[in-house]
């Protein structure tokens, strides 16, 4: 008999149990998120059966209304793919996706180092505060202040610039040609100083020991930065990137409905995905079709992510998400 | 011994079982009421408790509970989740532009009363005007009480007084559209500030084309309103339509209609500011009364259609009762006293005599001194919505013969050929699904004249790759079964 | 300390010129993202009717008070909507910082055999949705949310995103040799992450907590689901409340008739929806500055290194 089987005389507990008292600390910690998780997240979860369901009211009881309720397949899901617009709303989510996700990441990246290296760091504060401003204000108020400068009699550019430049006045939300540029743009607006918040911590939180380090073999800042800051920060991005493809077919309703005011004439260039279950669903208040298209995006990022995050693990292990 | 104390148990139980009988009995049932309005008006206990009082003493053992939710949509939103979720309630405002009717009854949300109404709310009913009762029926049946009020619609233009006044404008004339071109005219020539013609895509003319939208509101399967043949036909390819987006580009590109007519929804700041010369606007008796309080300026109004009443027309503000009510025979009950009451109705719709309203004459009410439209603690702003509008009160400065207008107006009406016809989508949900769609993203631009009337092909071959045709089929066929089966 | 990250910043710093045009880029975008808010303050104190007449204007053409008059005007709730929000905002900050960072730092622990299981339990609710009406009912049923403070707390107190992102900062910060060599010294796990791990990883909770406050000071979207009670309103619902029905009513003339067009006459619709957005999010924005106060470099590292 060792000294641990002396300790630990074996008894009939099982091995999980043995885990649990290894991690329990680990397990305690975890506790409340799971709990919160468990009764919020998964236990609704049951809803998407609505997705496959004609939903009628049969008690006045959700549940036994849900049970009885005609079970239709993927019929609910029709409507997505029968209307002539499946093609232009599929190919605006993925496309505005991509474009956010490269160009926010670059930008807010280059402005994270950037707010790390001025020698100011009152004035780095001040940037930083300010380009976190346009993430308060909603995006009803952005399409208002937008209508401010691009409306076609009363607008700022109109009036002002293109008048001076003694040009014709553009009818802004009626050329479509425009507006991928004004989307990309207000979405960047948004959402650089956000991201840039999360880069910058980050950065802050990189052991100044490398960087001494660095320095003493010789290296200049810009080496510094490529070879240390962005290296450390590597995990953060490419988690922002994992996260954001589980989302590539949702987009935000407020950036691509009402910051162009649901203009008939821009459809080509703003419709996504969202837009059009809104527009279609809005008058019909199916919850099977709308059940289903929330399905329908979920699936696909659900897809997307596994395929991403197998593609990270094999270059960096310890990266993946899982 | 033994035997008293059994007795003397036995009477115990009986008394206790009876005082809990009687309890039990006796306990008010309690009416739950949503609706929508000005939001929950902070002396709305104060109502509460006098209509449940009140309707106590008429023999009802019941209180009354009211939630009250705001415009547009919160109470879409709220209601939705309520009726989903199965919560136990018994009144809601329905209508077909509010908490949709035909939507909630496909569902399966409200109770059936066709039957129910006759028995315990008949006065309600005898008060209604026949078309209210065959328009709001969904296959025959009834699933809510109209209220009683203006029945038919009229489209009109609406005119800045103001304006009219100033150019000495003969605006009687004017019986169609086009008749109105030299005006705008001049407006556009000598007011340089002002909108000669809100032609917006949402309070847009082509109401005044006045087609019986028997789809939905968003899909163009219509009938004419005095249909000989009873065919459904696709509203983009009539000689009305094609006609109409030909004058509204006309005035587009003239400059009388505002550049971001497409897009723009809001147009009440512009009127209120004056800078708005004309309007196509829903009439009825008094509008021009009604318009000019809410908007502050002074307007006249030029009537371009006859009036109508179509199915959209009696459903456009109703109660229904939901299946979940533990006892909708009290609910309807109440609602009867409602809808004849005239303490009751008034008090609901104002509030309580001396606190949010005093009377002027016998029917005439004005605000208390030092009460106004914005610190009253009770104004939800629902008149028009509870029940019977006959038995209102007036506002100080509304035109008494209000009502003998409205009922003289109702009955001059016609009433559309498909009245009491409603479609039930769901054989075509996806196929009206994206023709939904295809209205809001195409039809919009062309009926303000922004889009080139040239693009009309596209968009027509837009609804027929959404299924269109198969819309209007399905349409065709449960037109005719239902006239069929009314013998039209 | 301060002293020792001066001395370094200067000796690896940039050169003045760029240092120079650094600041000129990010002014200048600095600038893009305050002139629309300062434009939306401007436009609050604009007179309704030379609003419809010139637009809007960073100096407004007639200075007017009426559109915070006419919000305020509906008196107590006002206040008690923001004492509402600024309850919900502070618990609800503080318990969702503690309950997601108890979550991340186990998910973040490589020698931890269960992270991977765990990590996808949480990242599997941010990508799948039972929908609104069956959390609706949840929310009502069995978690009681209705008509409660714990409606406007509960559901936000996990964010997958969040929890993602502290789990990485843990993760790339704290080296593992440090936890090793507290674990050596006899630590608990608990210890170990409240005297080692939280101290280390001030930035990232600075950050995560400054989203946290925003979203929860924001929302209105728990009240139109769960709150009936106008005790229980905060402040952005109260607002989106006035902003919908003032919408809707400018939208709509022909289903509504009767007077309750008067009230429409007063409103100062343009005016009056840059107020709220001054009111609603005035007091959040001056608190940030307090936040970027732990968005600082290292602030114990010198104190484990002793």
């Amino acid at each position: 008999m060792n000294e641990k089987e002396f300790l630990y005389p074996r008894r009939l507990s099982p091995a999980w149990w043995h885990e649990f008292r290894k991690n329990r600390a680990l397990f305690l910690m975890l506790l409340p998120g799971v709990l919160v998780l468990l009764f919020y997240n998964y236990l609704p979860m049951f809803g998407i059966i609505i997705a496959f369901k004609n939903f009628m009211f049969h008690d006045g009881n959700f549940f036994t209304s849900l049970f009885k309720s005609e079970w239709i397949g993927l019929r609910n899901f029709e409507f997505l793919f029968k209307t002539p617009d499946a093609y232009v709303i599929t190919r605006n989510t993925l496309l505005y996706n991509l474009v956010f996700i490269t160009s926010c990441t670059i930008i807010s990246l280059a402005f994270a180092i950037m707010l790390n290296e001025i020698r100011s760091q009152k004035l780095s504060r001040f940037y930083q505060g300010s380009m976190f401003l346009p993430y308060f204000l909603s995006w009803i108020v952005a399409s208002y202040l937008l209508y401010a400068f691009i409306s076609p009699d009363k607008g700022f550019i109109n009036t002002t610039i293109l008048k001076s430049l003694g040009k014709e006045p553009i009818a802004w939300y009626s050329e479509p040609k425009y507006w991928p540029y004004i989307i990309v743009l207000i979405n960047g607006w948004k959402w650089i100083g956000n991201n840039c918040i999360i880069y910058l911590s980050s950065i802050i939180g990189i052991d100044q020991e490398f960087y001494e380090a660095a320095r003493i073999d010789g290296a200049n800042r810009w080496q510094q930065i490529i070879h240390i800051t962005l290296p450390q920060i590597m995990p953060v991005i490419i988690v922002m990137f994992l996260i954001f493809v589980g989302r590539i077919f949702n987009s935000d309703l407020g950036l691509f409905y009402q910051v162009p005011r649901n203009a008939g004439m821009l459809y080509p260039v703003t419709q996504t995905i969202d837009v059009y279950v809104f527009n279609s669903l809005m008058r019909m208040g199916d919850i099977g079709m709308s059940s289903a298209a929330a399905l329908y995006q979920s699936v696909v990022g659900f897809i997307t992510i596994l395929a991403a995050n197998y593609a990270v693990r094999k270059i960096d292990p310890d990266s993946a998400i899982f | 011994m033994k035997h008293t104390k059994k007795l003397v148990a036995l009477v115990l139980l009986l008394g206790v079982v009876m005082l809990g009988a009687t309890t039990f009995a006796a306990a008010p049932y309690e009416i739950k009421w949503y609706f929508i309005g000005n939001g929950q008006q902070p002396d709305v206990k104060l109502v509460e408790d006098a209509a449940s009082k009140y309707i106590q003493k008429k023999g009802l053992n019941a209180t009354l509970k009211m939630q009250c939710y705001t415009w547009g949509d919160e109470y879409d939103n709220r209601m939705r989740m309520i009726i989903a979720s199965g919560e136990k309630f018994d009144i809601c405002f329905t209508s077909s532009w509010a908490n949709l009717y035909k939507v909630n009854v496909a569902r399966g949300a409200f109770l059936d009363i066709t039957d129910l109404w006759k028995k315990y709310a008949p006065k309600s009913r005898a008060q209604l005007h026949p078309a209210f009762i065959t328009g709001s029926a969904i296959d025959g049946r009834n699933y809510a009480i109209p209220a009683n009020k203006e029945l038919a619609h009229q489209w009109g233009f609406w005119f800045n007084k103001n304006l009219v006044d100033k150019y000495k404008m003969d605006v009687t004339k004017i019986k169609t559209l086009a008749d109105a071109e030299p005006f705008f005219k001049i407006i556009k020539e000598k007011e340089p500030g002002v909108i000669p013609f809100q032609n917006l895509h949402n309070e847009n003319a082509v109401r005044v084309l006045d087609f019986d939208r028997i789809a939905d509101d968003y899909i163009p399967a219509v009938l004419y309103n005095d249909s000989k043949d009873m065919k459904v036909l696709n509203m983009l390819e009539t000689k009305e339509f094609k006609e109409y987006i030909e004058l509204a580009r006309k005035y587009f590109l003239a400059g009388y209609v505002p550049a971001d007519a497409a897009t723009v929804s809001e147009f009440v700041t512009d009127i209120r500011a004056g800078k708005v010369f004309s309007k196509i606007e829903s009439l009825k008796p008094f509008a021009d009364e009604e318009r000019t309080a809410s908007w502050g300026i002074p307007c006249v109004t030029v009537a371009l259609t006859q009036p109508v009443v179509q199915t959209r027309d009696c459903t456009g503000s109703m109660q229904a009762i939901s299946k979940t009510s533990k006892n909708p025979i009290m609910a309807l009950k109440f609602l009867e006293l409602f809808n004849t009451d005239k303490y009751l109705n008034n008090l609901i719709n104002f509030g309580i005599e001396g606190k949010h309203y005093i009377k002027v004459s016998e029917n005439v009410i004005d605000y208390p001194p030092g009460v106004t439209a914005q610190n009253s603690g009770y104004k939800p702003g629902t008149p028009w919505m509870f029940g019977n509008q006959y038995l209102n009160y007036f506002w100080k400065g509304e035109n008494t013969s209000k009502w003998e207008a409205f009922k003289k107006f109702n009955e001059s009406s016609i009433s559309a050929k498909s009245l009491g016809f409603n479609f039930d989508s769901t054989p075509v949900k996806n196929e009206v699904a994206a023709c939904i769609n295809v209205w809001q993203t195409g039809v919009a631009p062309l009926v303000c004249g922004a889009a080139d009337p040239k693009t009309l092909p596209d968009v027509i071959a837009r609804f027929k790759a959404a299924g269109l045709d198969k819309v209007i089929a399905e349409a065709q066929r449960q037109l005719d079964a239902w006239a069929k089966k009314n013998k039209k | 300390m301060r002293k020792e990250q001066a001395d370094f910043n200067r000796l690896s710093a940039v050169s003045g010129k760029t240092n120079a045009v650094l600041n000129i880029i990010l002014l200048g975008y600095a600038l893009i993202c305050i002139l629309p808010l300062i434009l939306v303050v401007a436009v609050s104190f604009t007179d309704e009717t030379t609003l419809a007449i010139h637009g809007y204007r960073f100096f407004p053409e007639k200075f007017s008070l009426y559109a915070y008059e006419f919000i305020f005007s509906t008196g107590s709730q006002v206040v008690s909507a923001y004492g509402i929000t600024i309850l919900v905002t502070v618990v609800g900050t503080l318990l969702s910082i503690l309950i997601m960072a108890l979550y991340a730092y186990p998910i973040s622990r490589s020698d931890f055999k269960y992270k991977n299981f765990f990590t996808f339990f949480l990242i599997f609710t941010m990508l799948f949705n039972g929908g609104m009406v069956s959390t609706y009912l949840i929310g009502v049923n069995i978690l009681k949310l209705k008509d409660s403070m714990w409606g406007l707390i509960f559901p936000y107190l996990m964010n997958a995103f969040w929890v993602i992102i502290l789990r990485t900062f843990f993760k790339t910060n704290i080296p593992d040799s440090l936890i090793e060599a507290a674990r050596i010294d006899g630590a608990g796990e608990f210890t170990i992450f409240f005297r080692i791990v939280m101290p280390l990883a001030v930035p990232g909770l600075a950050t995560i907590a400054l989203f946290a406050t925003l979203q929860y000071w924001n929302d209105w979207f728990l009240a139109a689901l769960y709150i009936n009670d106008p005790k229980l309103v905060p402040l952005p619902y109260l607002l989106y409340q006035v902003q919908t029905s003032m919408q809707y009513l400018l939208q709509n003339s022909s289903n509504i008739g009767g007077m309750s067009g008067d009230i429409l006459s007063k409103m100062p619709s343009e005016a009056a929806r840059m107020a709220m957005v001054v009111i609603g999010v005035g007091p959040i924005v001056l608190t940030f500055p307090f936040f970027q106060r732990y968005l600082v470099k290292g602030l114990t590292v010198g104190a484990i290194k002793g």
